[in-house]
């Protein structure tokens, strides 16, 4: 009993003496880690030791049943000093199309910057992929620090993505590149846009919004959009648009969904596009007027969004 | 916010780094001694100056955008033990991030220092700074800017370039976002001086035109594009050379070359950013050596050709324009190229933006042996194009398949990421992502291929004999 009793107060000592000094891997700090003097069992930020942080591959992509992403493309300032912040989506599927009604499985907060989002998602495009800046959210000028957070809830999962004014890494050109422009490249202009020729020209990301216009279920409804490419218009007298649905209860048809415009020489233009509806209800389409389809939403620059507001009926 | 970075920020980061190093300096005051030292001892004058400025004080100047100089004594015995620190760990010199621990090691422009300098450094630091005499000091060297000196001419002894291009001036706006300046212009209106007939190159270096220059580019892809095409592939334009944050030089190998011609013009690709000041007329040269008037050499390299992770066309597999990074998680891409001719691979360099993690070359020979050539640990400011020696360049017969994998790091971990709450995709601006590796390839013909590989068993068998490290096969 004594020798145990010694035992017993050796390993207390012993334990009370090196406790202070041991810590549990998980407890390392990954930031003092890299530090070339700290000495970290088991860390190498290159080896990327076993973690649960998720890992994914491209080959995760299928024909359905895969993740749509809310993706933050960045933010620009407007003339009246406040910011727009940009996001779009990404779908690793390559056939299915997905509703996502508003509430809770798509929303933003704060809650002041929530409705105006899509809430049909397409599946990917052969060429252009995914709409690149297709929604866009306006703060006030003093936003400061804060976020404004994206949520969308598919196939059983959350994807949040936050957007801030706070990294100008961030920032979008709109409606100039100017390096570009000065080389006459293509996608250096966002073309204008308008759907009415007696109202203004819109430009840039911010775009423009029309209607509502009217419609009934299985008839086409034919779209005008106008566009003016002026002293932008170099080599090449035409322009692109590409239309998308952006929300709405059915199914929408184009009859054309890349639509090439050819320009006169005033560098003017229209293209018109034949549009179907499935099913009664108030829809939002989103139509992008751009110089090339080629490699140019790339560049985060340069385009006019249009979102045409229909209401369908029976 | 000012966002200085560029070609310039070389030194910049060295220095960040450096100073990143946690150790106590000795005070500014600290008394320096002059005592003498016995023989076998390590002394700042005759051992340890050499190695500073040959290695270290190209980007310790006055005038750098480095924290602190290292010109003289005073100076490096001030920092002696954060050096100590940073060239043990091989923290510095930076630039090189080959992980030593896999693939092939030999290469020409590798700038780290070697095990018997390092030890040098350590022991002088261990046995108290001791400066020893100063009649032992190497004499001072007079440096000179980003853009005033040629890499190629100062540190691989290749003399000043035989022709000097210009790109076209940009003037880059204070506040915007990512640039590019794309224009094409004839060869002719960019050259120092006028070439009449065909030319071969054999080297090519890219520097900022001017000091402001240097903060504001990203990269510089150049293309040569011929007035009249030709039958001959292996004449035809196609990439003249890339430069990035962190790299100048590209060397070709004794034998090899690229086609120069008079009526050739040059399409450009600039990747600038704003500083937030005004930079006017920015511009870069590129410095080019040429093999003598009349000579071709025996093959018309590639050069540098681009090998993308997770895009293999053949396959039909999803593009990497498809990759999605999750917030503070990561993605791995693997591209797959099955080679169609034998390629001798004389470099190879990375490509990937803010959130890089690592970057592997694999080789699947035709026999079934499987080898990694290369893996990169990614460090954004550091685009360095690694130049393998002559008998270490990688042989790859035709039906090599060659793996490249890419790891994206979204984590906090990595210290360049802007924001790991993001989803990150595919874009051109460093906040996207891009995953490809350039090597440069030179195709060879069966019959020479044949007689390269004897060659490479020759210098193996000797290297084995002599108990040296072994190359590549």
């Amino acid at each position: 009993m004594q020798r145990f009793r010694f035992v017993l107060k050796v390993l207390l000592w012993a334990a009370a003496i090196g406790l202070p000094f041991w810590q549990p891997l998980a407890a390392q700090d990954p930031e003092a880690c890299r530090s070339p003097q700290a000495s970290c069992d088991g860390f190498d930020r290159y080896r990327l030791a076993p973690s649960n942080a998720p890992t994914w591959a491209p080959q995760m992509i299928r024909a359905s049943g895969r993740p749509i992403v809310p993706v933050f493309e960045g933010w620009f300032e407007n003339p009246d000093g406040t910011y727009t912040l940009s996001f779009g989506y990404i779908s690793m599927n390559l056939e299915e199309a997905l509703h996502i009604p508003l509430g809770p499985d798509n929303f933003v907060e704060p809650s002041e910057f929530d409705g105006g989002q899509p809430t049909y998602f397409r599946e990917i495009h052969p060429s252009i992929r995914r709409p690149w800046n297709s929604f866009m959210i306006t703060v006030p000028a003093d936003f400061g620090d804060r976020r404004v957070v994206w949520t969308l809830r598919n196939h059983g999962e959350t994807y949040s993505v936050p957007g801030h004014i706070t990294r100008r890494d961030y920032i979008v050109e709109t409606p100039v590149a100017p390096a570009r422009a000065a080389t006459g490249t293509a996608g250096a202009h966002a073309p204008r846009m308008r759907f009415d020729p007696s109202r203004p020209w819109a430009q840039g990301l911010a775009g423009t919004r029309w209607g509502p216009l009217t419609a009934t279920v299985g008839q086409p409804l034919e779209i005008p959009v106008y566009v003016n490419r002026g002293e932008t218009l170099n080599q090449r007298p035409e322009s692109w648009l590409w239309w998308i649905q952006y929300s709405g209860p059915g199914g929408v048809t184009f009859s054309e969904d890349e639509v090439r415009i050819e320009l006169d020489e005033a560098g003017e233009g229209v293209g018109t596009t034949s549009v179907t509806f499935t099913e009664p209800g108030a829809y939002v389409l989103l139509v992008q007027s751009i110089e090339t389809l080629r490699n140019s939403f790339e560049y985060h620059c340069c385009w006019t969004n249009g979102w045409v507001e229909v209401d369908v009926t029976n | 916010m000012s966002r200085k970075k560029g070609l310039r920020n070389v030194c910049a980061l060295a220095g960040a780094v450096l100073a990143g190093v946690v150790a106590l300096p000795l005070s500014a005051g600290a008394q320096v001694s002059f005592a003498s030292t016995g023989d076998g001892e390590v002394t700042y004058a005759s051992d340890v100056a050499p190695i500073i400025q040959e290695n270290c004080v190209r980007c310790h100047h006055p005038g750098t955008s480095a924290p602190m100089a290292l010109e003289t004594y005073e100076q490096v015995r001030r920092y002696s033990q954060r050096i100590r620190t940073a060239v043990e760990n091989r923290v510095m010199p930076p630039g090189w991030y080959i992980d030593r621990t896999v693939g092939i090691q030999h290469f020409k422009n590798d700038p780290s220092l070697s095990d018997e300098d390092i030890e040098t450094i350590v022991r002088w630091v261990d046995s108290g700074a001791q400066l020893g005499d100063p009649a032992l000091l190497p004499p001072p060297v007079e440096w000179r800017g980003e853009h005033e000196y040629w890499q190629l001419e100062d540190e691989h002894g290749w003399g000043p370039p035989d022709l000097i291009i210009t790109s076209p001036a940009y003037t880059v706006p204070a506040e915007s976002g990512d640039q590019w300046y794309e224009p094409v212009a004839p060869v002719q209106d960019l050259l120092n001086k006028e070439i009449t007939g065909e030319r071969w190159i054999r080297a090519l270096e890219t520097r900022p035109g001017d000091e402001m220059s240097g903060y504001v580019f990203h990269h510089v892809n150049s293309y040569l594009v011929r007035a009249a095409e030709t039958d001959d592939p292996d004449l035809d334009g196609g990439n003249l050379t890339d430069a990035a944050v962190g790299k100048r030089i590209d060397m070709y190998p004794s034998d090899s070359g690229k086609l120069l011609r008079p009526d050739d013009q040059i399409r450009w690709s600039l990747h600038l950013y704003p500083i937030g000041e005004e930079v006017p007329d920015a511009n870069v040269q590129i410095g080019v050596w040429l093999y003598p008037e009349g000579e071709r050499p025996q093959y018309a390299t590639e050069d540098e050709t681009s090998f993308n992770s997770g895009e293999s066309r053949s396959l039909g597999l999803p593009r990497y324009t498809d990759l999605l990074i999750p917030p503070h998680g990561y993605q791995e891409l693997r591209g797959w190229f099955v080679l169609d001719r034998n390629v001798r691979v004389h470099s190879m360099r990375g490509h990937m933006h803010l959130r890089g993690g690592y970057q592997m070359m694999e080789a699947i020979y035709p026999d079934g042996r499987r080898e990694v050539l290369n893996k990169i640990d990614w460090n954004h400011l550091w685009h360095t194009t690694h130049i393998y020696e002559d008998w270490a360049q990688p042989l790859l017969p035709k039906g090599t398949v060659i793996i490249a994998t890419t790891l994206f790091d979204n984590t906090a971990d990595n210290p360049s990421n802007p924001d790991p709450d993001q989803w990150v995709v595919y874009n051109r601006r460093s906040v996207g992502e891009m995953g490809h590796v350039r090597m440069g390839i030179t195709y060879i013909p069966d019959e020479d291929f044949e007689q390269m590989l004897a060659e490479r068993e020759r210098v193996l068998a000797e290297q084995e004999r002599g108990g040296r490290p072994i190359a590549s096969r």
